[in-house]
């Protein structure tokens, strides 16, 4: 490799391989389009709610906690296992050819068996899934024709009965872990109500995030909760799955913070903004604090052994949004800021 | 259409390309930027009365692309393989991945972190300054200086070692 410039040339040859259609830009409008109505249907009282992902990198990682709202950080009591009981057993139905539980989610698919499972959840969208090696408790997409949109949230082995859908369209943002865990388990396919959160936070009646271990330790589940039930587990934008919980890497130590601070409506000024989202990072983090840049007062996130929950707006017209995100460790040292 | 679907769709099919090819420059896989820049451009498409089109919604564009890319290498997306967990591998007809199998170039980007990589692809792909390098990837003017310094030398070796192997073969 000579200079810099044959590297340029190196760089824009390889991008010229694009082996893809073109981007469907009125595919793209529809989403767009029906992300608006969903974020308008998160309204209420005036406060308005957008869809932010926060996604978390950062090396680190295990522990759990629940995080609560306001500056300064509480502790919370770490919420205890949910027991199967019998009317748990009774909420699902087997689908076929998909083990029950755990077994059944977390795990590569063919695109067959993707295409299968989507199509039993379903029935009522025709178009192929995009070419990907799809994991089931991910939400896939199907190839992109004119206003095409639907996402698939690959199902596990539990159907949810009637009783069940219906008890959680009634109440599609309960406060308790159990009924969290269950409205969590329609959204998925998977009864995860024997599964224990290891971190939430609510923005009552607007928002709630968790996250999730499976009995035997080995899946996680990030999970949303929004006002109104929709027909795949990501309400509020993506992020939310279910996969191993050996895929956090945990053997570097940098706090890198990808998150996303949202604006929920258009136009200046912003009504209010969001941060939203689940993960886990470095063990050595206590806390993130979320510092808008406009002067609103912080908001503090407990992390336990890394593992974090989001699920936090802020009221209010702002003309200009920001802010620094910041990882303490427990002595309150900094570990890591980022700007958002 | 509104004006502002109207702007908005001439920009998907203006930038649309560009950004994907920036993505996969990043995350070295055409699949992964596609995703990557359409969840890229949904965003875009809900913020968008509130980019500033003075200067230019590309730029905003590229600012969420290469985070997302950045992202997309490390946390389980939507249908990311994590990374200490090897599926079977999927048979595909994928020209790309036939391109990146025998590419010297795409294998040595791939040897690099995620971020000396965007670090590169900003730098000498979209020629981009150091400040504007600095500003996207939320670090110091320094950090980017010794980034690309250091992704520079380990281009240099891997593609050297690789092309002393063809010629040794």
């Amino acid at each position: 490799m000579e200079d810099v410039q044959d590297l340029g040339a190196e760089l824009r040859r390889l991008a010229g391989t694009d082996p893809l259609d073109p981007i469907d830009s009125a595919a793209l409008l529809t989403r767009g389009r029906r992300g608006k109505r969903r974020r308008r249907l998160l309204s209420a009282g005036g406060v308005t709610v957008g869809v932010a992902a926060v996604a978390v990198v950062a090396s680190l990682l295990p522990d759990l906690g629940t995080a609560t709202d306001g500056p300064g950080v509480t502790n919370a009591d770490t919420p205890k296992a949910v027991t199967t009981t019998n009317a748990a057993k009774r909420s699902f139905t087997p689908v076929p050819g998909v083990p029950q539980g755990e077994a059944a989610v977390g795990e590569p698919l063919s695109m067959a068996e993707a295409t299968r499972r989507c199509a039993l959840r379903y029935p009522q969208y025709k178009m192929p899934l995009m070419k990907a090696t799809w994991w089931s408790g991910s939400t896939a997409m199907y190839q992109r024709q004119q206003g095409s949109a639907e996402l698939c949230t690959i199902p596990g082995g539990d159907k949810p009965s009637a009783e069940l859908l219906a008890a959680v369209r009634r109440d599609p943002m309960p406060s308790t872990p159990a009924a969290q865990l269950r409205n969590c388990s329609v959204l998925f396919w998977t009864d995860l109500t024997k599964w224990r959160i290891v971190a939430s936070e609510s923005a009552p009646g607007v928002a709630a995030s968790l996250i999730a271990v499976s009995p035997s330790g080995r899946k996680v589940v990030a999970c949303d909760l929004a006002p109104k039930l929709d027909d795949n587990a990501t309400p509020l934008g993506s992020g939310p799955s279910i996969y191993p919980v050996a895929s956090y890497d945990v053997t570097k130590i940098d706090p890198a913070f990808n998150g996303h601070l949202d604006c929920p409506t258009y136009g200046v000024p912003c009504k209010g903004f969001t941060y939203h989202g689940q993960g886990r990072v470095s063990p050595k983090v206590a806390r993130m604090r979320i510092e808008p840049t406009n002067g609103t007062p912080a908001h503090d996130v407990v992390v336990r052994d890394g593992w974090y929950a989001v699920a936090w707006f802020a009221k209010g017209n702002f003309t200009e949004w920001g802010a620094e995100v910041t990882a303490y460790d427990k002595a309150g040292n900094v570990l890591k800021k980022l700007t958002r | 259409m509104a004006d502002r679907d109207r702007d908005y769709v001439e920009f998907v099919e203006a930038a649309g390309a560009s950004l994907r090819q920036t993505a996969f420059l990043i995350c070295g896989d055409w699949h992964r930027a596609d995703d990557v820049v359409q969840d890229a451009l949904y965003k875009l498409y809900l913020s968008w009365p509130k980019v500033d089109r003075t200067r230019s919604p590309v730029a905003y564009a590229r600012r969420i692309v290469v985070n997302a890319a950045l992202d997309s290498g490390r946390r389980p997306w939507r249908r990311e393989v994590p990374t200490d967990v090897t599926p079977e591998r999927v048979q595909s007809a994928d020209p790309a991945i036939g391109i990146a199998d025998r590419d010297e170039v795409l294998t040595a980007l791939s040897s690099l972190g995620p971020r000396q990589r965007a670090c590169i692809v900003l730098r000498y792909y979209e020629d981009l300054s150091i400040d504007q390098t600095a500003e996207i990837l939320g670090c110091s003017t320094g950090t980017v200086k010794s980034q690309a310094a250091r992704a520079l030398e380990t281009l240099r070796h891997a593609i050297d070692r690789s092309r002393h192997v063809r010629r040794a073969l």
